[in-house]
């Protein structure tokens, strides 16, 4: 061994420099259990399947097309409306009705039943020209009145077409109006709507029974400058006029 | 200092002993046994947690490991036909073994001399989200998380700007009187930003106007979503979950087979059966006839019919992406005024 | 070849020696990186759902580093303009510690894209059908490979040389290093382009973005220059002078005022037009309708930089180094925010349908992103290990110093001490 060297200022070897690399080593190892032994899996707060049931989306047309003519089971048997009609005379300007109580006609100004229905053959429909139709051909009764929404059907912008786009391939079912509308009742009645997403992570969103700080229901969707009033009053004022 | 046997075993060598106290593994050219142990102690510890972080990886399950086959699959514009058979060999397998259905895949072809068009009657829309359901079980989506090509908006009147829409109306029945509501899924851009940006080419236009995604070649990046201005994208955040009793058998390799998870997809307007010349199922089961799906190139398609003889818009016409979506009113009376006829008779 | 690998070995060997402080910092860094690792199996096995991404919010933390640390990597140039258009030659042998970071800080990049795909076993599609020149990501991927390369080669070169005793070639340096000079500015702006070319963004799809990236990154890659060279200054023997970081100062400063004056311009466009494109920056600044997750970090990140403006243009950093490492750290922070969560996030608040969908980071993806920066740190660490005792003659190819590598960092003096016993 040479003289030792004057112990020279700068630090060649710390204490600590050996048991630090056995701590290290110690460390890995412990990591290394760590992540062997320790619960895995995934923590990803999944919300689960909306409430849909088959029938929710069934896509059939939401009348049957009457057939011509219409008959009904009464006590077992099946009958015509002129097996009852052949006796049971119409009153060609009555608006309410002792039989058919079901029926509510609600059709705007068209309030009397004969408007549609042939007063003399119940398994027909007249116009107010006195033309009868099959029910099969119920369009034509209503395009007396819808001339404009009938037109649209006929070219297929108003209406609903199900089968084929494509009638080289399989055949267009264009619905007629009565199997979407009820005669009677023509305006759809408000349905439930189907459940809303609840899609991932989607954060809490305000219902529509949340009420706003300044007491308005809460559109969590609005813009703070979104013109709140005039949008909820429009309505309104439409109404008042 | 730290004179101790070993290290004078090492002053043999060129090193001045006088500096030893090796603390590193492989310190000095001639390691110590000691600082050999001490390095194999380090290396081991470090491997041992290196593989130990792998963990996680043995939960993977066997059908999404990667597999030679689907390494070498090629993109779908460049598979011949016996390629595309063999992929849809493999796909169908991988459905039989997890659904236990044996289903009817194809790849189906655009038609010649058809440009689909799609238009919706905002008049006549009630919100009833009945197509987004539908779609939901015609396209094989993911069920929880729940993943949605269809999004309906609650509008208040007087606007058609979709910031101000409601996204989560719970009404006991709709329509509501104050709104009108907006459905807004995929529009099948003619300039389809989406596919402008991905950067593999996994998502491109077909000749009838359908944006279409290959959902093996998908590296899952969400440039598109982030590019659409209709946010008609849906990424796999997950696995998707779908019940066996709900997986709709009759699939396309471009649209409604089901996805492998960390893929971009979307609303292909039910290709699988519009090719074929059916109708989409959120139009089958619209219970107001609100929708209007056909061949623009047909002058007397209903679409055509509709663009001819209504005034229609589009959504976000500033962005430039010219829809295929067009939306419409209907010219007629408010619906108030309806319905104070109905109260009056 | 041989002597090439030769080369590599003994860096490989080098770096691992060093005291205690040195095994720890090591030790520390690479647990921290496979606890990241961990976290992204993790995130492999149950996909992106462990992150707090969302169809609404498809971007988040990942995206937002990447972004952040590209303008780290360009910002390397910040170092070498200096020194080879104004002949600054106070920096000059700093010139490759900014590169090393550039190298560190592109890995990184490269790692955050990674991990942010969904189907990472099908990257390679990159190569098979890589849309160009089309998707202005497959313009960012050229970008940074092309830079990671140019970068590599530069100060590989001049260490080879080094420890080759060799004079390096001007031939093989120059031209990089002014390809490199364009080459950062282009990653930068074409990263901004991957944000600024989507109509479906509003909040991005201004021209204004590409230039503020430009400016934040020029002001928060020195300022991290600045404090790595004092920590290299620190803990190794280095000569870093004065006048190099208060060089490095005023680059940061000038830049921070360009960020500054360019955020101007972005607010008065957006809030003085206030139409219903304000809706993003509304959110990021005020919330809105109630939710306003990120108003605190961008408020927070505001402060940081109005204060080490403040600090950097006062006369006290100038004397005080201390000053001025606290002002670094504070734009270095500042700016992380305001380009990552400041940036990204608020793109996609509202949706494109005006849904309002928070994002907050899960603590997965929070793992997975520290580990990615301890493993670039750890890059960085390692390459400023090898690179000091190769620049300073003591890892040669004729032979290792005598003491393999422990006393690296000596001083000089106390090394001549120990050579003559």
């Amino acid at each position: 061994m040479s003289k030792k060297p004057s112990e020279p200022n700068y630090q060649i070897t710390h204490p600590l420099d050996r048991p630090v690399i056995w701590i290290i080593a110690l460390v890995f190892f412990a990591i290394a259990a760590g992540f062997f032994f320790l619960p895995t899996g995934n923590s990803i707060p999944i919300p689960g399947p909306a409430n849909v049931s088959p029938a929710d989306i069934n896509p059939a047309p939401r009348f049957k097309v009457l057939s011509d003519p219409p008959k009904a089971m009464i006590n077992g048997f099946e009958r015509t409306c002129m097996d009852c009609h052949v006796i049971i005379d119409a009153k060609p300007h009555s608006t309410d009705l002792h039989q058919h109580a079901n029926i509510k006609l609600q059709h705007g100004l068209n309030t009397r039943c004969v408007n549609c229905h042939d007063a003399k053959d119940r398994n027909k429909l007249a116009t107010l020209d006195n033309k009868t139709f099959d029910y099969a051909q119920a369009s034509q009764l209503c395009a007396q009145c819808h001339g404009p929404v009938y037109r649209q059907w006929e070219r297929g912008i108003h209406g609903k077409t199900l089968g084929y786009w494509d009638t080289k391939l399989g055949k267009a079912e264009k619905l007629t109006c009565t199997q979407c509308h009820n005669p009677h009742h023509p305006r759809f009645d408000p349905i439930k709507p189907l459940p809303g997403p609840n899609t991932l992570r989607m954060g809490e969103q305000d219902t529509e029974d949340t009420p706003h700080h300044d007491g308005h229901k809460k559109n969590p969707l609005l813009l703070p400058q979104a013109p709140e009033t005039t949008d909820s009053h429009l309505p309104a004022n439409e109404s008042k006029h | 200092m730290n004179q101790n046997t070993k290290q004078n075993q090492e002053s043999s060598s060129n090193t001045p002993a006088s500096v030893g106290g090796c603390s590193g593994g492989s310190c000095g050219d001639k390691p110590t046994r000691r600082s050999f142990l001490r390095t194999s102690a380090v290396a081991a510890g470090g491997l041992a947690a290196a593989m130990a972080a792998l963990k996680p990886l043995m939960e993977l399950e066997s059908e999404d490991r990667p597999t030679v086959e689907k390494f070498l699959q090629k993109h779908y514009k460049e598979m011949d036909g016996d390629e595309m058979q063999t992929a849809l060999t493999r796909i169908s397998k991988e459905v039989e073994k997890r659904f236990d259905q044996r289903p009817d895949i194809r790849d189906i072809k655009p038609m010649d001399g058809v440009e689909f068009v799609y238009a919706l009657n905002l008049t006549r829309c009630i919100g009833c989200r009945k197509c987004v359901h539908a779609c939901v079980a015609e396209n094989n989506q993911s069920r929880s998380p729940e993943i949605q090509y269809i999004r309906v908006l609650e509008m208040p009147r007087g606007t058609t700007n979709v910031e101000k829409g409601n996204h989560h109306y719970d009404h006991p029945t709709v329509p509501s009187d104050d709104h009108y509501y907006m459905p807004v899924q995929c529009h099948q851009c003619a300039n389809p930003p989406c596919v402008k940006v991905c950067p593999v080419e996994a998502t491109w236009q077909e000749a009838d106007g359908i944006t279409v995604i290959d959902y093996d070649w998908c590296i899952g990046c969400r440039y598109c979503e982030a590019a659409c201005p209709y946010w008609a994208r849906r990424f796999n955040f997950t696995k998707p979950k779908l019940p066996k009793k709900d997986l709709n058998p009759k699939m396309s390799y471009l649209s409604n087979r089901p996805r492998p998870k960390g893929v971009v997809e979307k609303c292909t307007f039910c290709l699988h059966r519009t090719r074929e010349g059916k109708m989409p199922a959120c139009l089958e089961v619209c219970p107001t006839g609100a929708r209007k799906f056909g061949n623009v190139l047909d002058p007397e398609s209903e679409v055509s019919q509709i663009l001819k003889n209504n005034r229609v818009f589009v959504l976000k016409e500033e962005v430039g992406t010219l829809p295929r979506f067009f939306y419409y009113f209907d010219e007629r009376y408010p619906a108030s005024d309806e319905a104070k006829a109905d109260k009056t008779a | 070849m041989k002597a090439y690998l030769k080369f590599l070995y003994r860096c490989f060997k080098r770096s691992f020696v060093g005291g205690w402080k040195y095994h720890l910092w090591l030790g520390f860094l690479f647990v921290i990186a496979l606890v990241g690792l961990n976290a992204y199996c993790r995130q492999y096995v149950y996909g992106l759902g462990t992150t707090g991404m969302t169809d609404q919010v498809s971007w988040g933390v990942y995206i937002a580093n990447f972004t952040f640390l590209v303008g780290v990597a360009a910002s390397a140039v910040m170092l070498v303009i200096p020194v080879y258009i104004y002949k600054r030659e106070e920096l000059h042998h700093l010139v490759i510690f900014g590169e090393l970071l550039a190298v560190a800080a592109i890995i990184m990049c490269l790692l955050f894209i990674v991990v942010d795909l969904g189907r990472p076993d099908q990257m390679h599609h990159m190569m098979l059908r890589f849309h160009f020149p089309v998707s202005i990501l497959t313009w960012d991927v050229i970008a940074l490979n092309g830079y990671l390369l140019l970068n590599l080669h530069i100060p590989g070169y001049l260490i080879y040389c080094a420890y080759n005793k060799r004079k390096p070639h001007k031939n093989f340096v120059i031209p990089f290093v002014f390809i490199a000079i364009a080459w950062a500015i282009s990653i930068h702006t074409v990263t901004a382009f991957l944000y600024s070319g989507l109509g479906a963004r509003p909040f991005w799809n201004s021209a204004v973005i590409a230039p503020r990236f430009l400016a934040s990154a020029f002001a928060a890659g020195p300022a991290l220059l600045i404090i790595t060279l004092q920590m290299i200054r620190h803990f190794t023997h280095w000569r870093v002078e004065r006048q190099a970081l208060l060089t490095l100062r005023s680059i940061v400063t000038v830049a921070m005022f360009i960020n500054m004056f360019l955020l101007g311009c972005e607010w008065f466009t957006e809030f003085y037009t206030d139409s219903t494109h304000v809706a993003s920056a509304k959110y990021l600044y005020l919330g809105l309708d109630g939710k306003s997750a990120l108003v605190p970090w961008i408020r927070t990140s505001f402060a940081l930089n109005m204060i080490a403006l403040m600090l950097l243009v006062l006369p006290i950093s100038r004397r005080r180094l201390r000053v001025l490492n606290i002002a670094c750290i504070m734009l270095f922070i500042g700016i992380w925010i305001e380009k990552g969560m400041g940036l990204i996030i608020p793109g996609f608040i509202p949706t494109p349908l005006g849904e309002i969908v928070e994002y907050t980071p899960t603590l997965n993806e929070t793992l997975i992103s520290l580990g990615i920066w301890a493993c670039g740190i750890l890059i960085y660490t390692i390459l400023v290990r090898i690179t000091v005792p190769v620049l300073s003659g003591r890892l040669t190819k004729d032979a290792e110093s005598f003491d393999g590598g422990r006393l690296d960092f000596a001083k000089e003096e106390d090394l001549t001490a120990i050579n003559y016993q």
